[in-house]
């Protein structure tokens, strides 16, 4: 299949454990990076905000979107849907509408102020902003916010892993009666009570992410997203056909909340095209003002010669790496791992990439401060080879999983054929994307080393090395450590780092000792490239108005036509 | 003819229900990964994959689950298990497309399969008859995808002749001219195997019915030569081949343009075929299954009601 | 055949050459020897056997030769490699990627393009160009050739062995036998096929295929050649259960049959014979087919899987590619035409040969 899909997911804010209450609003900040998260070919476009572009209105904005998984914000967890549904379906929470790391920044939205967290951690207090109203016309009530988040667990949202410490969620993800507990609110006072059972650091970024949005208490429980839903934001969805197209026009009720402006297009119109090279078309051929999708390989040069200034590059936070499974034989044994890392040369697969990334030997992207150069593997077969022999391993056969699109594919044929190259007798085995993860993150698969990348939530290398290598988290089903990594001495740095409120220097060489512990001393991970986004825009719209939101990447409310 | 009717359309739900069997057992019994981890999503834990499991009743035994399905796509409620959309609605938004290609291409396949078939049988054993006759078979021997990927990096927008829209839909009622200009090529792509395969069964068939009685006995009445071939032979020649073409009608619509629906992203139910099974999503896999041999079944009892009716020698029981 | 009458429609090319031959000539011959005469005549349909056998013998013996030119196996990335032509050194794949310039701004050189292809100035090296992986093309051709053909054929294999023998019974038979297996034909016909193997093809990749005594692994070659047979059988088990019907009727079976030769017998020595000059045929149309059934279902990546070649896969990859390597996705294409279009070629003589008034049809 030529269709690739760019889902870009955004997991795990859940994966912070107790007890980082200091940690919560600060870990955007915290990040502090080094450089810039968004970049570009043209020289314009870096760094802006919101509410720089504001008043720049004109009538309708024409995307070419990929097919977003839902638009229902209790469902949807794709950046396709989050990137516009962020705009249409507040929370108590949001986060800051700017380019750099400063977008990570947590701000209240529908609530009043940031809330008043008790002593232990365990206990948020809100109020709603007076007046507020959805899209149709009738109040937003504190209780629509329990209601809310109840209904995640009616409809088995993919997000209901986010709220199970709030005191009473348990019971009610089993029972789905008498709501959950540790939720108090007070229509006529507008408040809203959070109780968890134990404390969680980065809840308040968990606030301000789409699960959160607050929705009206009768919203049926059931896939919304064709229909579309009040909406608390500046737009609101008007139509939606799947695989097809949607619309969102402004929401007449909305009455501006700082920090989220009212956005320049009156209307987003969006195509829906599951083809590259199609979608490029769309803007080419001046149908649309924008291309979601990644440029395809085929015409980077072509696009990039001709409409350099429409095009933006841009670094979402991501690793890709191959994981390698210290549980199943070959790569129990160090060298066996050490030969993957020696063996594999990472100028190559950038090719395989089609040039968009950037080689690396970190586990960490590099725009995050802990980000300390790992430069040990440099290519070599022979060292490789001789490593295999020492490991006792040679001639033993290996599967090589991976996904049957680009750039999995010829990425998993190339690291098959090394192995072959290096003594081992390698297959690649390739899966559609629906059924990968959850096939490679079951034990029962043993997959011995597998493609996999991640992309951050937030800038924190919790959020990484927590999530993805430590030894305590693994599971037997949907693990995410899928190579097993466990090593005591780092499992143990790693819980205890999870207790450091703030990200001082000496806290960031701590971590930047485990990144180069897991790649050099454990060799755990194979970690080969970050990827660079691609944005493209018809010539009639004004670069100078584009950035690219940390979290939620290009931010279409802001974009403005050339005058 | 009642009789025969009832019988047909008894046999026709008995073969669609068999179908919709198969399909099930397919995916049921072949591991290809578990609906229930994967509507929870990737980063589940085990307690919210058995709340999944529960609740869409993977659980149940598979003969409970078969029956919900059924039920589920007459009443039209039934849904993907990876975003949850409603198959009959994708399906029915698909229609459109996957008609317009499938008529137009119909269209094209049998009159440019006729004519070249006549024309064929006319010169018979001249140079032209040899020529057609390769260029039918070189027409059959073009697979269908490479077939589509060509013509598109030739002829479409953004390469050399720059002639047509790359590629998608649009919708007859939006924009007659554009619906038009965009089909064009996906017409000709998928036409063009059909037209060398009736030429060629057009050409026998003229051939084999110049030697029936009728014909001499047309031409021993002194008829002119053209009016013979045309009143009598070409007509007599076409019923085999109208039988042919409601088959593959019926069979086209019913998944044959799955290919290039997909090459031309033309969005219709073919390539929402192929993409639910590149995501082993069984509902939607189940529903244009469903949809597919719904229209073959369909198009077999109209074919043979057409024979009944064209032919009185043939009479159904 | 005497009728030689001529009008303005002559007769059909292979019964005027039957005429030619005149009644003397074909008392006393073969039919196998008198087709092999109509065929020798026959010389575009002689011409494209010829090419098909090359095709045919160049595929297989790839193995053979293919290393010794090329210098590489099928399977063997070159993504960072170069290679000499002319004494200059060339990518095999475009190098780029992304670097920071001197103020901090993101330089994009886009990268991995393939060569395109050398055909013999480069030492034999991608004579066709290189594919994604840096991979050569011709080599891979030439094993995907290998693949292409083996499914084409074991699948035609398949198809014509069940078809025959479940005709044979339902043709011969009649009564029951022939409803229940008339019936399983609907059922299939009435399947949307392509559809069906796909959604097979797919959902076998992710878990093999458990059979009581072996396992197939996801990617096996049986697995598509097995789903295509499968699928195929009741299209060649319908035209020859109509000749088994018709072969009921004629003398010479009921001349056996009351002779009081056995059901099997009367099968294996009498129809058998009658229907293999149409079989033959029907080998040839059908391989053909099946080769454009594999290489569709490669192409969407339900057929044979990478990194095993097949000219559908490789069309697969050379699509992504179009713009800048459009050699890639050309040149299988290209291999299937010529392939399937001698088959279609050479089977269509065969049948003009074999029964000129047959009328076979698939």
């Amino acid at each position: 299949m030529t269709r690739k899909p760019r889902w870009v997911w955004l997991l795990s804010v859940c994966a912070l454990a107790a007890g980082l209450s200091l940690f919560a609003a600060g870990c955007g900040g915290g990040g502090g990076s080094k450089s810039g998260n968004s970049s570009s070919t043209s020289s314009s476009g870096e760094g802006g905000t919101a509410s720089q572009n504001q008043g720049k209105t004109f009538a309708s904005f024409r995307v070419t979107w990929d097919a977003p998984d839902y638009f229902d914000p209790g469902l949807s967890y794709t950046v396709t849907g989050w990137q516009i549904i962020q705009h249409v379906y507040l929370g108590l929470l949001g986060y800051k509408e700017t380019a750099g790391p400063g977008g990570a920044t947590v701000i209240p939205a529908l609530a009043q102020s940031l809330p008043t967290v008790s002593a232990d951690g365990k206990d948020y207090k809100f109020t709603l902003r007076p007046n507020l109203k959805f899209s149709d016309g009738t109040p937003v009530k504190a209780s629509d916010f329990k209601a809310s988040i109840e209904r995640l667990y009616k409809v088995d949202s993919p997000g209901v892993g986010f709220f199970d410490q709030i005191v009473g969620a348990d019971t009610f993800s089993k029972t789905k009666k008498g709501g959950i507990s540790g939720l108090v609110v007070d229509d006529n006072a507008r408040t809203v009570e959070i109780k968890l059972a134990t404390p969680r650091g980065d809840f308040l970024n968990i606030l301000g992410i789409p699960f959160a949005a607050i929705l009206p208490a009768g919203t049926p429980p059931s896939d919304q997203s064709t229909k579309g839903l009040p909406a608390t934001g500046p737009y609101m969805q008007q139509s939606y056909k799947p695989n097809r197209s949607f619309v969102f026009v402004r929401n007449p009720n909305y009455t501006e909340i700082p920090g989220i402006p009212k956005g320049n297009p009156d209307k987003l119109l969006g195509t829906i095209v599951s083809e590259d090279t199609a979608a490029l078309q769309t803007v080419l051929n001046g149908k649309s003002d924008y291309d979601f999708r990644t440029i395809p390989t085929d015409r980077l040069a072509e696009v990039q010669s001709k409409f350099k200034d429409q095009l933006h590059l841009y670094t979402p936070a991501n690793t890709y790496y191959f994981a390698m499974n210290t549980r199943t034989p070959p790569f129990d044994k160090l060298e066996a791992r050490q030969a993957v890392n020696y063996a594999i040369d990472r100028a190559a697969i950038v090719r395989l990439f089609g040039g968009l990334g950037v080689t690396t030997q970190n586990f960490l992207p590099p725009t995050y401060p802990q980000y300390k150069k790992i430069d040990t593997y440099t290519h070599d077969l022979a060292k490789a080879k001789q490593l295999v022999k020492q490991s006792g391993t040679a001639g033993m056969k290996i599967t090589v999983w991976g996904l049957n699109e680009a750039p999995s594919q010829p990425t998993v044929e190339y690291l098959a054929d090394v192995l072959n190259k290096i003594g081992w007798k390698a297959t690649p085995k390739l899966l559609a994307h629906d059924v990968y993860f959850t096939t490679i993150g079951n034990q029962a698969t043993k997959a011995q080393i597998m493609y996999t990348d991640w992309y951050q939530d937030y800038p924190h290398p919790l959020d990484w090395i927590d999530v993805l290598l430590n030894g305590n988290r693994i599971t037997e089903t949907h693990n995410n450590n899928v190579g097993n990594a466990k090593f005591a001495a780092a499992d143990q740095l790693i819980e205890k780092l999870k207790k450091e409120p703030e990200l001082t220097d000496p806290i960031n060489n701590q971590w930047a000792t485990l990144d180069h512990d897991y790649v050099v001393k454990y060799s755990a991970v194979a970690p080969y490239l970050n990827i660079e986004g691609t944005d493209f825009f018809s010539k009639d719209i004004d670069a100078g108005c584009y950035y690219n939101h940390v979290l939620f990447q290009f931010d279409w409310t802001a974009i403005c036509k050339k005058s | 003819m009642a009789v025969f009717l009832a019988r047909r359309l008894v046999g026709a739900v008995i073969v669609l229900a068999i179908v919709s069997i198969v399909v099930f057992v397919i995916f049921v019994l072949i591991p290809n990964g578990d609906p229930a981890s994967r509507i929870a999503g990737r980063t589940a834990n085990p307690d919210s994959v058995a709340r999944v499991r529960h609740d869409f009743g993977f659980d149940r035994p598979v003969y409970v689950q078969y029956a919900k399905m059924m039920k589920q796509i007459f009443t039209a409620n039934l849904i993907s298990y990876t975003n949850r959309t409603n198959v009959v609605d994708q399906i029915k938004q698909g229609i459109p497309a996957t008609f317009s290609l499938v008529i137009g291409a119909a269209l094209i396949w049998l009159f440019f399969g006729v004519l070249v078939g006549v024309i064929a049988a006319v010169s018979a054993g001249r140079w032209s008859d040899r020529a057609i006759t390769i260029l039918a078979l070189v027409g059959i021997s073009l697979p269908v995808f490479w077939l589509g990927l060509v013509v598109r990096f030739i002829f479409a927008e953004g390469h050399p002749f720059n002639w047509f829209p790359d590629s998608g839909y649009v919708g007859l009622t939006d924009n007659p001219l554009q619906w038009l200009y965009h089909l064009l090529m996906p017409w000709w792509v998928l036409a063009i195997l059909f037209i060398g395969f009736y030429g060629r069964v057009m050409r026998s068939n003229i051939l084999d019915s110049i030697n029936e009685d009728y014909v001499r006995t047309a031409r021993a009445k002194g008829l002119p030569p053209r009016r013979v071939l045309v009143k009598h032979v070409v007509r007599n020649s076409m019923i085999p081949v109208l039988t042919l073409f409601g088959l593959d009608f019926g069979a086209t619509i019913g998944g044959g343009a799955i290919i290039t629906e997909f090459v031309f992203q033309l969005n219709g139910v073919g390539q929402y075929a192929a993409d639910s099974i590149s995501r082993l999503d069984l509902p939607p896999i189940m529903g244009v299954s469903l949809f597919g041999a719904f229209f073959i079944v369909l198009f077999s009892v109209l074919v043979d009601l057409a024979y009944a009716f064209l032919d009185p020698r043939i009479r159904p029981t | 055949m005497a009728d030689t009458q001529t009008t303005e429609f002559t007769l059909d090319t292979a019964s005027v050459l039957a005429s030619e031959e005149g009644g003397a000539e074909i008392v006393g011959r073969s039919p196998w020897a008198l087709a092999w005469r109509r065929l020798r005549r026959n010389y575009v349909a002689l011409a494209f056997l010829v090419l098909f056998v090359l095709i045919l013998i160049s595929c297989a013996l790839a193995p053979v030769y293919a290393h010794h030119v090329a210098h590489t196996g099928p399977n063997t990335n070159h993504v960072a490699d170069t290679f000499t032509k002319n004494g200059k050194e060339i990518d095999v794949l475009k190098a780029g990627g992304i670097t920071k310039g001197a103020n901090g701004e993101t330089i994009l050189v886009p990268a991995g393009a393939p060569v395109g292809p050398q055909w013999f100035s480069a030492g034999g090296k991608y004579v066709l160009g290189a594919d994604l992986n840096g991979r050569d093309v011709a080599v891979r051709l030439l094993y995907g050739g290998i693949n292409s053909l083996k499914i084409g054929i074991g699948s035609a294999i398949i198809s014509i062995v069940f078809a025959v023998i479940l005709a044979l019974l339902a043709g011969y038979f009649g009564g029951w036998a022939d409803w229940l297996i008339t019936r399983v034909f609907d059922v299939i016909w009435a399947f949307p096929v392509f559809l069906l193997a796909i959604a097979l093809g797919t959902a076998l990749q992710v878990g093999g295929l458990q059979l009581g005594f072996t396992t197939l692994q996801g990617n096996s070659l049986w697995i598509p050649t097995m789903i295509i047979g499968i699928v195929l059988i009741p299209y060649v088990a319908r035209p020859v259960r109509g000749q088994i019907l018709s072969l009921r009727e004629k003398e010479f079976i009921e001349a056996s049959i009351a002779q009081g030769a056995s059901t099997f017998r009367v099968m294996t020595s009498e129809i058998l014979p009658n229907i293999a000059s149409t079989l033959l045929v029907l080998f040839t149309l059908i391989v053909a087919n099946n080769i454009l059934f594999e290489t569709g279902l490669s192409f969407l990546g339900a057929g044979v899987r990478d990194p095993e070649p097949s000219w559908g896969n490789i069309i697969q990859q050379g699509a992504t590619r179009l713009a800048t390597a459009p050699t890639l996705a050309l040149i299988p294409g290209i291999a299937i035409v010529l392939t399937v279009l001698s088959l279609n070629i050479f089977g269509d003589g065969l049948r003009d040969a074999l029964d000129p008034r047959a009328k076979v049809k698939i």
